[in-house]
């Protein structure tokens, strides 16, 4: 088996909340591992406890408005819920918390929304007010309900954190997949138009020897099959030996982005720190079976 | 041609029929000749009065002769004059006695009738003095919401909201019609077309019936052998009787009439009409030689002196006293007379008159019936098809108010004449306006539209109205039900007719009993509205026909109504004729004919209730529309209606049908476009130059013109506006339909009417009493044309789900569905369940009340004090607190239900608590508070409640292809397979739900709804004209997706590769509101019945769960008797009995808890007395076998 071989990790592309890499020489199950951790097990911060303000809603002019609003309260709340906010991946699950779960900046940050209508409000509008105020939604843009004449929207927020495990707000990271490395031989004999194919490929991806031409998806989307069928090519290839696939079960091309509230260099740096984390939640249930 | 169907949807709402056969029936000033107006004119208090005339009885007004006018006066055929009723805008008569008129949604929120009053003008004619006529409201009327007389209507709306204005100074006046709809809480695309009857909605759904006064010829089954039969269902005024026709096996002809015993020979009816001549009935009967056999062999049987004694049945005279010796035998000379009359003036055949005059009439009438039956008898003429819907008219809402108005105004008139007979007095003169009793009218309408009552008999005519979702609200008020029974099998009726084509939509009708008999009606369909026979009867003239009095060989008989009018020499040229004519707009375009060639017959109808269908007219090859017709359509400078006046779109019945040659498709086009190489499809072709020579087509994708080949001929006469139009509106809201077997559709117009989405944008201030309402409802990537038509995309029921088709380790075997859990989480599938609680403060007589108040210590039955907690200091609970199961939500109280309760002793009563809770399993936030007044001037508080619904195990969803199926599994993200492009499906169905149901339109929904959210456009799914499926796959290919829609995809759980291609795609589900949460039901002990001491019924009693026969069955089986006794006793209604142990009394024993002995309460017993275990069930019976006399004695003794 491979795992007799060194593992290897090289990078293929990184932005702030993209990343793509490639590791050799590991199971399926150890890749899968990763991407699990990647999606359930990165601590990040989200709203957790939305506290409405109802009644007459009165502005600093002194105008009244109405805390009615065009959505129910349970919708906004899950609305809110959602946004994806700056994380400071130091803090503190709020019942691993020195505070005892009672909710202490290390632990906790407080929100509030002050806005009356008529007009949108946004995940701008979500303003920090206790604990570490830095970290506000990574978008502020994100529409959260639409205000009438006379409606106005009060409410404080508590964000903590927590797990992907627990709810998806809690997710860090979306798109998370890997695949196997593959790559398709094209016998030169056997298909005239190779060399049409070798041009329309960028060069990072094909490889030549005498008689064969040989082109590897890691950096497309999409499969195998989607090469074969790709109509531009479907005069070129041989339709009775299109193409040979050569998979290598062990190299694996993971691709994963984040919502921004950690970095996507941030996010691998968790996992991996947290995946022998959760080896030895397995490896304590088996020596103690209770 | 996608104009005319655009256009006829901006004209016209989708329930146009039922708003516009009220708008014909209601009295207002621009309609003289209303349905109302009709009823009053005809209305009489008997047979023998004139009609529309009150004639007061001389003995009672101390001789004085006193008319009272309410119908308009009949003069050569037509009422004239002024009209008498009147139907003003909807109000109602507050308890202080202000009248305000009403909006709607003012009628909804309150529990009001959505009335209006009804006036009639009555003139007094005393001695012939005639009396300045007075103006006098008889009652009030339902009003169709958005009708004539309805507040929402047009300019009614714009008046309403000025007058409103003067108060609240905030209304819209110069809004736009949205915004002034909004204003009055209306939803703007609301169709309007139910009534409100105590605050809920009703719709009056379309009857289907046979057609009346046509002759309908058939074979029967009947003594074993086979009889010929001539019917008429004859209709006249609101009164219906069935005459037939029957010939026997021997050549009787014989009549029956309807309320007369037994059968009348045709000829000794005949002659009692006035035809005693034998040779006019023969020639009124006959028509081919070999009929004259049977003619002559009925002739000879009425002249048999042996048969008729003592001289056989020859005058008039002999006839009339046959019937008379039969129906009214020993009676006096006056009142056989009148028994004869009654039988064949009013009885038989009475849509052609009720008087003397008439009779002769009715012989030539029976004659042609005859004549049908002889021809059927001989094989001339074929059985006429009972299902063609030429031979069956629809009722309308109009038609059926029409029926209920006529009988409630008929016993208003009635009750008239006798109170104005009782309080006659001579002093003070004729006083009418105390004498009319309102209530007599408008409760007998009220009490029919909320019980769905209606007069003879029918049941279920007004439904609430459907308001799960938008479609299924507007499929409900586009109804048509059957009126045969659901037990009998009828299955001619249940199938699929030929003529429904374009009528009523092949697909939606329920399955099981109701199946074929509930139908909807397509999309294009309308319902004539009936026109005078005047008009044709006047071209006819003119055109040449003559009198029906005598068969004239060869030339074509002419039937308007069914009703022989005469004959013409060339019957086809009357046809082209009368057609001709029509186009040019000189007819009614409610006329239709055909040309029987079988038995070359003119067939013409103008009568109300037949179902038609637009068609554009061909001449020559070529359709009589042009491209600048249809550009001006486009613009709105031209209205449907204008076009069937200029003849080049006519609205077609099944009868005129049956003469058209129709072409689907007036052209062809090349499989790819010429120009820009892109796959072509109906769709996306449009045919540009109507009305030249060499026919254009474009294609849509590249806007180039190319030449098309025609497919019409010379022969065609018509042309198909649109195939996907023979759809109804559910059926039309799936895509690609063509593909699926046909019970598949039938199954998804079905569920789209369950699924849950935004039923109407009022409703948060809707108060209906369970409503449900989605919170991310979504616009379907594959959409139909329909969808723009009835405003699907913005009343959407649905989200796009990606599908992997995948089992998941069993958890989607049998239609269960896996679910993304981490989907939900984010909102998939979310919704809200809203439920409404009404409190009243009722008054009782004896001038107490109900108050809303917080019950007090002193008040019975009041519960302790923290489950009032919640309750404002008025009484109720306020807006947004959380409540749950049995929480109160009104605080109220009652005075006593009996005078002597809790009198023990002195003081004043105590009051009884009656709060309105929450119901036992429900919980929720408390969404609105509405408080108003009754008509009466009482309190009413509506309180709504509502709850999320997130999916959870057991959830009903469905796809739009009839593959329903139930949450099995909520699975996390990460468990889940995933795409190597890190896509994880929402759900995940099982592939063993697709080769046998064969929807195959939801394997193409997948890969449009993927191509579609990869193009960013819609695909268009419409039933025969959508995307094909190669250019959907092109589709993918250009994507960098598969050919196939296939994925490679990887294990959630191992990270193994998935051996197969996994397909998946976007395919748009809905949920269902069949929920777990409404259902889910368990329990340990609980509430019992009072009567029989056994576990109440049903969930929200908090019922047991039956352990019925067949669970009883397996544990007889296993010998399980100790698990039998507790289930069946113990658990159940097991009781101890105390039985007296005397041999010779049996009796039970009653308990004195005082002292605590026993005793026999018959023969004094006390010490011999044992307890007896038995079910309460047992000694209730025998308790009732005691009341009845029968005594049961247990007998004790000691086992063996």
């Amino acid at each position: 088996m491979s795992s007799t071989r060194e593992q290897k990790i090289s990078i293929m592309e990184v932005r702030d909340n993209f990343m793509r890499f490639e590791i050799s020489n590991i199971t399926e199950g150890v890749a899968n591992a990763l991407r699990r951790t990647l999606i359930n097990d990165i601590p990040k911060l989200a709203i957790d406890k939305v506290v409405f303000r109802h009644g007459q809603i009165r502005d600093s002019m002194g105008n009244v408005f109405d805390s009615s609003l065009p959505l129910f309260d349970e919708i906004v709340a899950h609305r809110i819920g959602l946004i994806p906010i700056k994380t400071d991946s130091k803090m503190n699950f709020r019942e691993e918390c020195s505070c005892e779960g009672r909710g202490c900046s290390l632990c906790t940050v407080s929100y509030n929304i002050d806005k009356t209508g008529p007009g949108e409000v946004y995940s701008g509008d979500l303003v920090p007010f206790t604990g570490n105020v830095e970290l506000k939604p990574t978008d502020p843009f994100i529409p959260i309900i639409k205000l009438g004449p006379k409606q106005a929207l009060l409410v404080t927020a508590e964000a903590t954190m927590g797990t992907g495990k627990t709810h998806a707000k809690w997710q860090v990271t979306s798109g998370v997949s890997f695949k196997y490395h593959r790559e398709f031989k094209i016998n030169k004999d056997e298909n005239e138009g190779w060399e049409k194919v070798k041009n329309d490929y960028p060069k990072s991806v094909v490889g030549e020897t005498k008689e064969f031409l040989t082109i590897t998806d890691d950096y497309q989307q999409r499969g195998v099959m989607n090469f074969i069928n790709t109509s531009t090519h479907r005069s070129v290839i041989n339709q009775t030996k299109p193409v040979e696939i050569m998979e290598d079960k062990n190299r694996f091309i993971f691709k994963f982005e984040t919502d921004g509230s950690l970095s996507a260099k941030e996010t691998i740096k968790i996992a991996l720190l947290r995946l022998p984390g959760r080896l030895n939640i397995l490896h304590e249930s088996i020596i103690s079976p209770d | 041609m996608k104009e005319i169907v655009e256009s006829f949807f901006k004209n016209e709402s989708i329930v146009s029929h039922q708003i516009d056969s009220m708008n014909a029936f209601v009295a207002t000033p621009d309609n003289p000749d209303s349905l109302m107006q009709k009823i009053v004119d005809e209305t009489r208090l008997s047979d023998e009065d004139e009609s529309g005339v009150i004639v007061l009885d001389k003995t009672k007004t101390g001789g004085k002769e006193i008319k009272i006018y309410f119908g308009r006066q009949k003069e050569r055929g037509r009422y004239i004059g002024d009209t008498t009723i009147r139907i003003d805008m909807p109000e109602i008569k507050e308890a202080s006695g202000a009248i305000n008129q009403i909006t709607p949604q003012e009628a909804r929120i309150r529990d009001l009738n959505y009335t209006a009053p009804i006036s009639l003008k009555l003139r007094v004619s005393e001695d012939g003095i005639e009396r300045e006529p007075e103006t006098i409201k008889i009652g009030e009327m339902p009003v169709m919401v958005r009708t004539k007389v309805c507040t929402l209507y047009g300019s009614n709306l714009d008046r309403y909201i000025e007058k409103t204005n003067g108060e609240k100074n905030n209304a819209p006046v110069n809004g736009t019609r949205k915004q002034k709809l909004q204003y009055v809480g209306e939803d703007p695309t609301d169709s309007g077309g139910y009534f409100i009857i105590g605050g809920s909605e009703r719709v009056i759904v379309s009857l289907e019936d046979l057609a009346p006064n046509k002759i309908l010829v058939e074979k029967e089954e009947k003594y074993e052998t086979q009889v010929e039969i001539a019917k008429v269902f004859s209709q006249a005024g609101g009164y219906r009787a069935m005459t037939a026709l029957e010939k026997s096996r021997d050549g009787d002809i014989n009549v029956s009439i309807p309320s007369v015993p037994g059968s009348i020979p045709l000829v000794i009816l005949m002659k009692a009409l006035g035809m005693p001549k034998d040779n006019e009935i023969h020639d009124s009967i006959f028509s081919v030689n070999s009929m004259n056999p049977i003619i002559y062999y009925n002739l000879e049987a009425a002249r048999d002196p042996k048969i008729h004694p003592p001289n056989g049945v020859v005058t008039t005279e002999d006839a009339i006293n046959y019937l008379e010796k039969r129906f009214a035998a020993g009676q006096a000379k006056d009142f056989r007379e009148k028994k004869i009359s009654q039988i064949i003036d009013k009885s038989l055949l009475p849509h052609l008159g009720d008087k003397m005059e008439d009779r002769y009439k009715k012989a030539l009438y029976l004659g042609r019936m005859a004549r049908s039956l002889l021809e059927l008898n001989l094989g001339i003429r074929k059985e006429d098809d009972k299902d063609h819907l030429s031979n069956k008219r629809v009722k309308l809402a109009g038609d059926l108010m029409d029926e209920l108005f006529r009988n409630a105004f008929q016993s208003v008139v009635k009750d008239l004449k006798y109170q104005l007979e009782k309080t006659y007095n001579r002093k003070k003169g004729l006083r009418i306006k105390p004498a009319i009793r309102q209530d007599l009218l408008t409760q007998k309408i009220l009490h029919a539209m909320s019980t769905g009552n209606w007069i003879g008999g029918k049941t279920g005519v007004s439904q609430l109205l459907d308001r799960v979702s938008n479609v299924s609200t507007l499929s409900h008020l586009r109804r048509i039900i059957s009126p045969l029974t659901r037990s009998q099998p009828h299955f001619e009726a249940r199938d699929l007719h030929p003529t429904q084509w374009g009528r009523i939509c092949p697909n939606e009708t329920p399955e099981g009993q109701n199946c074929g008999l509930v139908k909807n009606g397509a999309l294009l369909m309308n319902i004539s509205e009936g026109s005078d026979i005047l008009g044709i009867m006047d071209f006819l003239n003119m055109n040449g026909i003559r009198e029906p009095t005598k068969e004239e060989g060869q030339m074509g008989r002419v039937y308007i109504n069914g009703d022989l009018v005469g004959y013409h020499e060339d019957p086809i040229g009357l046809t082209q004729t009368l057609r001709m004519t029509r186009r040019r707009g000189e007819l009614s375009s409610e006329i239709n004919v055909r040309y029987d060639d079988s038995t070359n017959e003119v067939i013409i109808n103008c009568d109300r209730g037949r179902i038609r269908r637009p068609l554009v007219v061909v001449e020559n090859g070529k359709p009589n529309i042009t491209r600048e017709t249809l550009e001006k359509l486009r613009l709105g400078d031209l209205e449907l209606r204008d076009l069937t006046s200029i003849g080049a779109i006519e609205w077609i019945d099944a009868e005129e049908e049956e003469n058209l040659y129709i072409a689907l498709y007036p052209y062809d086009f090349p499989e790819r476009c010429p120009k820009c190489d892109t796959l072509l499809y109906r769709g996306i072709v449009d045919w540009v130059n109507q009305g030249e020579s060499k026919m254009k087509l474009m294609c849509q994708k590249c806007g180039k013109e190319f030449e098309g080949k025609s497919l019409l001929t010379k022969e065609h006469t018509h042309m198909e506006i649109d195939p996907s139009m023979i759809l109804g509106v559910t059926a039309s809201m799936i895509p690609y339909p063509e593909h699926n077997s046909s019970p598949r559709i039938t199954m998804a117009s079905a569920m789209t009417k369950q699924s849950i989405g935004l039923s109407a944008t009022n409703f948060r201030i809707r108060t209906d009493t369970r409503g449900h309402f989605m919170h991310y409802p979504q616009v379907p990537l594959v959409k139909t044309h329909v969808m723009d038509y009835v405003h699907y995309e913005k009343r959407p029921a649905g989200q796009n789900f990606v599908v992997a088709i995948v089992s998941y380790q069993g958890y989607n075997i049998q239609d269960a569905i896996v679910f993304n859990k981490s989907a939900v989480e984010r909102g998939l599938g979310r919704s809200n369940f809203f439920r409404t609680y009404t409190a009243e403060e009722r008054r009782y007589p004896g001038g107490q009340e109900d108050r809303f108040e917080i019950p007090t210590h002193d008040v019975m039955g009041a519960r302790m004090e923290n489950f009032y907690m919640n309750l404002d200091q008025d009484g109720i609970i306020n807006p947004e607190a959380y409540v749950e199961g049995s929480d109160v939500l009104v605080g109220k109280t009652s005075p006593p239900r009996f005078l002597e309760e809790g009198n023990e002793r002195l003081g004043p009563q105590k009051r009884r608590e009656s709060s309105i809770t929450m119901r036992p399993n429900e919980n929720g936030y408390v969404d609105n508070v509405i408080l108003t007044v009754s008509e009466s001037n009482s309190k009413i508080v509506k309180i709504k409640v509502r709850s999320d619904r997130i999916p959870e195990l057991g959830d009903k969803f469905a796809s739009r292809h009839g593959q329903k199926g139930v949450i099995g599994a909520l699975i996390a993200q990460e468990d889940m397979p995933f795409t190597e492009s890190g896509i994880i499906p929402d759900i995940l169905i099982n592939p063993h739900a697709i080769p046998s149901r064969m929807t195959i339109g939801h394997i193409l929904e997948m890969i449009g709804g993927k191509a579609a959210s990869m193009r960013g456009s819609n695909v268009d799914g419409t039933i025969f004209k959508g995307e094909p499926e190669e250019s959907l796959r092109e589709e993918l290919l250009k994507y960098g997706l598969t050919y196939d829609c296939t994925e490679t995809m990887y294990d959630g759980i191992t990270g193994k590769r998935l051996e197969a291609q996994i397909f998946t795609g976007v395919i748009y589900y809905q949920k269902l509101h069949h929920m777990v949460a409404g259902k889910f039901h368990a329990r340990s002990r609980g509430p019992v019945q009072i009567l029989t001491r056994q576990p109440t019924e049903g969930r929200s009693r908090q019922g047991g769960l039956r352990f019925g026969e067949m669970e009883r069955d397996t544990l007889i089986a296993h010998g399980a008797a100790m698990v039998i006794k507790d289930r069946l006793l113990d658990q159940s209604d097991g009781t101890i009995l105390y039985v007296c142990g005397n041999q010779s009394c049996g009796h039970i024993a009653i308990m004195d808890r005082r002292k605590g002995t026993l005793r026999c309460p018959v023969c004094g017993n006390t010490g011999n007395i044992h307890p007896v275990e038995t079910s309460y069930a047992f000694k209730l019976m025998r308790d009732e076998l005691m009341s009845m006399g029968v005594m049961m004695r247990l007998i004790l003794g000691d086992l063996k």
